[in-house]
C-alpha cells in the first residue's frame, strides 16, 4: 500500500469570484462555499474570514482545526464518512494544502474551545500561527440541540477544508511525499530481525463533546481495533471533541499525526512499524479495563516488542493510559506514553492523575497550567469575551488594556499529546 | 427490580431526569469527591471515574459517579487508589487560583456543564447496556 501526499505550498488565501490555486494563492469563492455549507439546513447563515501570519489578529473560539487535502486518485474520498463515501482510504494521490488550515468559529457549543494568535507570545505555543487559516464563523438555525449544533460544525469545517484542496487537482505539487506500508505478513518476511513496534492511539468518546469519528462511526463502546497508518493519514480519524484546547487531538492532528510520520519514515530502516491500534476512552472503569487489557491482546497477537502510546485529553484518561502500559509490560511489550501535564503554576505539583510504576519511559509536551499574557491584537475573529468561558481562562481574563491573561491550555494544540509542537517539560 | 448501581452527583440536571435513584447533594466537586472517598471506604466500589469528561473539575461546578450497588466486605483497593488521586489532582487544580474557576459561571455556562455531564453518565451507562 502506498500513500502519496502532493504537497502545494499556500503563501496567501484571498476571497475572489470564482475558486482557483494558482502561483501559491488559494482563492476562495465565498458565495459558492456558503452555498455548499449551507446545503445543512441546520446552519442559519455562514461567514468567511482570514487570518495570516504575522498579522495582529486573534481567533477566538475555535473548535476544531483541519487540514484541507482532496484525493487526487486512489480509492475513497478524504475524510471517509463525511465528505467522501464510506470507502477505503489511504492509497493513490492526495493533495494537501500545506502552511493552510480551516480553523472553525462562530457561535460555538459552550466552553472548550481555543485560542490562536497570528503574533505576538501567544504564536509561539503553535504551529497554526505560521499558517493561512481560512475561519468559516457558523451560526445554526434557532433552537438547535447542543448535539446537532455540535455536529453541524464539525461537518462544516471538514466540507471546507475538502472544497479548498479541490482548487489543486490536475496540477503539480511543489513537493511529494510517499509513505508505504505493506501487509503484516509480508513485513515479517521483510523485515525479521528489525525491532517491531505497535502505535495505539487513545481516542476518546464518553458523549457530548467527548467524541472521536473513525470512518464516520462514533467509535464509543467499541473493542479496541487495527487501523492502517496510510488510512489515518488520509482522514479516517476526526475530531469531534472538546478536551481542552491545548491537548485536544485536532482533525490536523490525526491528519498529520507525527508519530506515525515518524514510525513510517524510520519502517523498514530501525523498525518495522506494525501499524494503528485505537484504544477507546471511555468513562466506564470496566470500560477503561477492556479497552487497555484487548488493545494488550491485540499486540500480542501481532507478536510486537514495543509499543508507543498517546493520550488525548487529561484526567481520567490517565488511567486509560496507564493501564494499556500496565498491560502492555505485564505480556512483556516494553511502552513509551506520550502525554502532556497539569502541574501547577510553578510545575511542581503532580502532573498526572493516574501513575504506575511501569511507566519508566514518559514523554510529556508541556505543563497545561503554565500562565501567559497575551497583548491586545488589532484585529478578533470570533468572540473575545468567550475567553472567559473556555479552559484556561476566567471570568477575570481579560485586562483593563485588552490583554489576555490565560493558561496555555487555552491555546489550541499548545501541549499536543501526539507531540506535534515543540513543547517539553525540564526536570529540575 | 433494583438498581444495579448507586448514582452519586451534585448536577441539578441530573437529578431532575430523576430516572435512577439517585443521591444528590449541593457541593462542589471536591465535596462530591469527599462524600464518595468514605462510600470507597465502607466498601462500594468505583463504576465510573470520578475525573470522567475532559473538563477539568476546578472548570466544571458538576460531577456523577457511579458506584456498585452492594458494598463489599473488603475495601476495593483500585477504587481507593483512584478517589485518593481524584482529591489530590482537583485539590491541586482548586489551587491555581483564589477563587476556583467553577464559583464564577453564569446561569447559560452552568446548564452548559449540566448537559455535559448528564450526557457522559448517559453514554457511560449506554456503553455499558446499564440503561433502562
Amino acid at each position: 500500500m502506498k500513500l502519496t501526499l502532493n504537497k502545494f505550498h499556500v503563501k496567501d488565501i484571498q476571497f475572489a469570484q470564482a475558486d482557483s490555486f494558482e502561483n501559491g494563492i488559494l482563492y476562495v469563492s465565498k458565495k459558492k462555499l456558503a452555498e455548499y455549507l449551507m446545503e445543512d439546513t441546520n446552519i442559519e447563515s455562514v461567514d468567511f474570514d482570514i487570518a495570516r501570519p504575522g498579522e495582529s489578529v486573534r481567533i477566538i473560539p475555535i473548535k476544531d482545526v483541519i487540514q484541507p487535502r482532496y484525493k487526487q486518485s486512489g480509492t475513497g474520498q478524504i475524510f471517509p464518512g463525511f465528505v467522501g463515501d464510506v470507502e477505503t482510504v489511504g492509497n493513490g494521490e492526495t493533495n494537501v494544502l500545506e502552511d493552510c488550515a480551516v480553523a472553525t468559529s462562530g457561535k460555538i457549543v459552550a466552553f472548550q474551545e481555543g485560542i490562536i494568535d497570528m503574533s505576538g507570545p501567544g504564536a509561539e505555543f503553535n504551529s497554526f500561527s505560521k499558517m493561512n487559516i481560512l475561519v468559516p464563523l457558523i451560526y445554526p438555525i434557532e433552537g438547535l440541540d447542543k448535539h446537532t449544533h455540535e455536529a453541524t460544525v464539525r461537518i462544516a469545517g471538514l466540507k471546507t477544508a475538502a472544497f479548498m484542496a479541490k482548487t489543486t487537482l490536475g496540477q503539480e505539487p511543489d513537493e511529494k511525499e510517499a509513505f508505504e506500508h505493506e501487509t503484516i505478513l509480508e513485513m515479517a518476511r521483510k523485515y525479521p530481525d528489525l525491532p517491531k513496534v505497535v502505535y495505539v492511539d487513545m481516542v476518546q468518546c464518553q458523549g457530548l463533546m467527548h467524541d472521536t469519528y473513525v470512518y464516520g462511526l462514533n467509535v464509543k463502546g467499541i473493542l479496541s481495533t487495527m487501523i492502517g497508518p496510510l488510512e489515518v493519514l488520509d482522514g479516517a480519524i476526526i475530531s469531534g471533541n472538546c478536551a481542552a484546547p491545548g491537548h485536544k487531538n485536532a482533525t490536523i492532528h490525526h491528519e498529520n499525526n507525527p508519530i506515525i510520520e515518524s514510525l513510517l519514515r524510520r519502517h523498514g530502516k530501525e523498525l518495522c512499524f506494525v501499524g494503528v491500534l485505537l484504544s477507546n476512552e471511555s468513562a466506564m472503569l470496566k470500560e477503561k479495563k477492556r479497552a487497555a487489557y484487548y488493545t494488550s491482546n491485540l499486540s500480542s497477537l501481532l507478536g510486537v516488542d514495543g509499543m508507543i502510546i498517546s493520550e488525548e485529553g487529561g484526567g481520567n484518561p490517565e488511567t486509560d493510559l496507564m493501564l494499556n502500559c500496565k498491560f502492555h509490560e505485564k505480556k512483556g511489550i516494553k511502552t513509551v506514553l506520550v502525554t502532556d501535564e497539569y502541574c501547577g503554576r510553578d510545575g511542581a505539583s503532580q502532573g498526572l492523575a493516574d501513575v504506575t510504576p511501569e511507566a519508566d519511559a514518559v514523554v510529556t509536551n508541556g505543563n497545561g497550567n503554565q500562565f501567559v499574557v497575551l497583548p491586545k491584537m488589532d484585529k478578533v475573529i470570533g468572540d473575545v469575551e468567550t475567553v472567559r468561558i473556555i479552559t484556561g481562562g476566567n471570568a477575570d481574563s481579560i485586562g483593563e488594556d485588552g490583554s489576555l491573561s490565560v493558561e496555555i491550555a487555552a491555546i489550541m494544540g499548545s501541549c499536543c499529546e501526539m507531540g506535534y509542537e515543540h513543547m517539553m517539560t525540564r526536570l529540575r | 427490580m433494583g438498581n444495579s448501581f448507586r448514582c452519586i452527583t451534585n448536577n441539578p440536571l441530573v437529578k431532575e431526569r430523576g430516572f435512577w435513584e439517585l443521591e444528590y447533594y449541593d457541593t462542589d466537586v471536591l465535596g462530591l469527591f469527599h462524600l464518595v472517598k468514605s462510600e470507597v471506604e465502607a466498601g462500594y466500589k468505583l463504576l465510573t471515574h470520578p475525573l470522567s469528561g475532559s473538563i477539568r473539575p476546578d472548570i466544571t461546578p458538576y460531577k456523577t459517579v457511579l458506584l456498585s450497588a452492594r458494598a463489599e466486605k473488603e475495601r476495593d483497593g483500585e477504587s481507593e487508589g483512584l478517589i485518593e488521586k481524584a482529591i489530590r489532582y482537583a485539590g491541586d487544580l482548586y489551587g491555581l487560583r483564589e477563587v476556583p474557576v467553577y464559583k464564577r459561571w453564569n446561569d447559560a455556562a452552568k446548564k452548559d456543564f449540566q448537559l455535559v455531564d448528564l450526557s457522559i453518565i448517559e453514554r457511560a451507562l449506554e456503553v455499558a447496556q446499564m440503561n433502562r
